[in-house]
């Protein structure tokens, strides 16, 4: 629930003056500019993450390119591991 | 006149549309309602008019990156106004390298207080006020801003700073009796 609206409030009064000392167009142009630069960034990541990770797929062994792994051979990988026991 | 439509919409509608569309006017539109306000809090934590503007600049620059989070359980003015907060009050400890932003930690201050009524504050002289803000510690001035400009609930400045409401309750106490005591040491003879 809001709390109570005050009378009178001079941090209201404070917060006005401050906020006409405030540039605004020269400010919003640089987050604009930001806001590009960010949005290139973005385009760049997404259009070079695909190929990287296909060249990363490829390096370690994936289907589309270089040496494939063997195939399995139906050996157990844990038959030298003694069971536990409790 | 398809501007003038655009700034009718509700925040929380501007955040959708710009989610929805990625056109950077929707977010315009945001930056114009908001921005002298986040500035202005800036300037009253940070007490210095280029760091206000860089850290508008930064503040800004998250807003846009995060919209996707706003998850509108909130309004979106205390939304914005919690990454303000939050982003001075790191700046704050990373400049100062300070860890003591409040009057309880910086002062041995007492349990028990007296209560300052809330008229003391709203009603002083406008440059006292901003004298005293001044003067008073970080955490301190944050709290006050938050419940007097900003007319936030306990509920809402609790969830901003991450404290429980009895905390905040208690934070804004001290707050107050700070900046009372502040206001008689500056200005002994009013």
């Amino acid at each position: 629930m809001r709390e109570k609206l005050y009378v009178m409030n001079n941090f209201n009064k404070l917060s006005e003056e401050n906020e006409d000392r405030f540039p605004g167009f020269f400010e919003e142009k640089k987050v604009s500019s930001n806001y590009y630069f960010l949005r290139h960034v973005g385009n760049v990541v997404d259009h070079f993450l695909g190929r990287a990770m296909d060249m990363f797929i490829s390096f370690s062994g994936g289907d589309s390119a270089g040496p494939k792994a063997p195939p399995d051979q139906g050996n157990d990988p844990f038959e030298d591991v003694p069971p536990m026991r409790h | 006149m398809a501007t003038q439509g655009k700034t009718k919409l509700e925040d929380f509608e501007l955040v959708e549309l710009f989610l929805k569309t990625q056109r950077p006017d929707y977010f315009s539109i945001l930056y114009q309602r908001y921005s002298s306000k986040v500035y202005s809090k800036c300037i009253f934590m940070l007490k210095n008019d280029a760091r206000a503007k860089d850290a508008t600049q930064e503040i800004f620059t998250k807003i846009f990156l995060n919209l996707a989070k706003f998850s509108g359980r909130s309004k979106f003015s205390t939304w914005v106004y919690s990454i303000t907060y939050n982003f001075c009050i790191d700046t704050i400890r990373k400049r100062k390298k300070e860890k003591k932003l409040f009057s309880e930690e910086v002062d041995d201050a007492p349990d028990i207080i007296e209560e300052v009524e809330d008229a003391t504050l709203l009603e002083m002289e406008v440059s006292r006020l901003k004298k005293v803000l001044e003067e008073i510690p970080s955490g301190d001035r944050a709290v006050l801003l938050m419940k007097y400009q900003d007319e936030l609930s306990i509920r809402e400045i609790a969830e901003i700073l991450n404290k429980t409401e009895s905390a905040i309750k208690m934070k804004i106490k001290r707050a107050k009796h700070k900046a009372q005591k502040v206001y008689r040491d500056i200005f002994p003879n009013k």
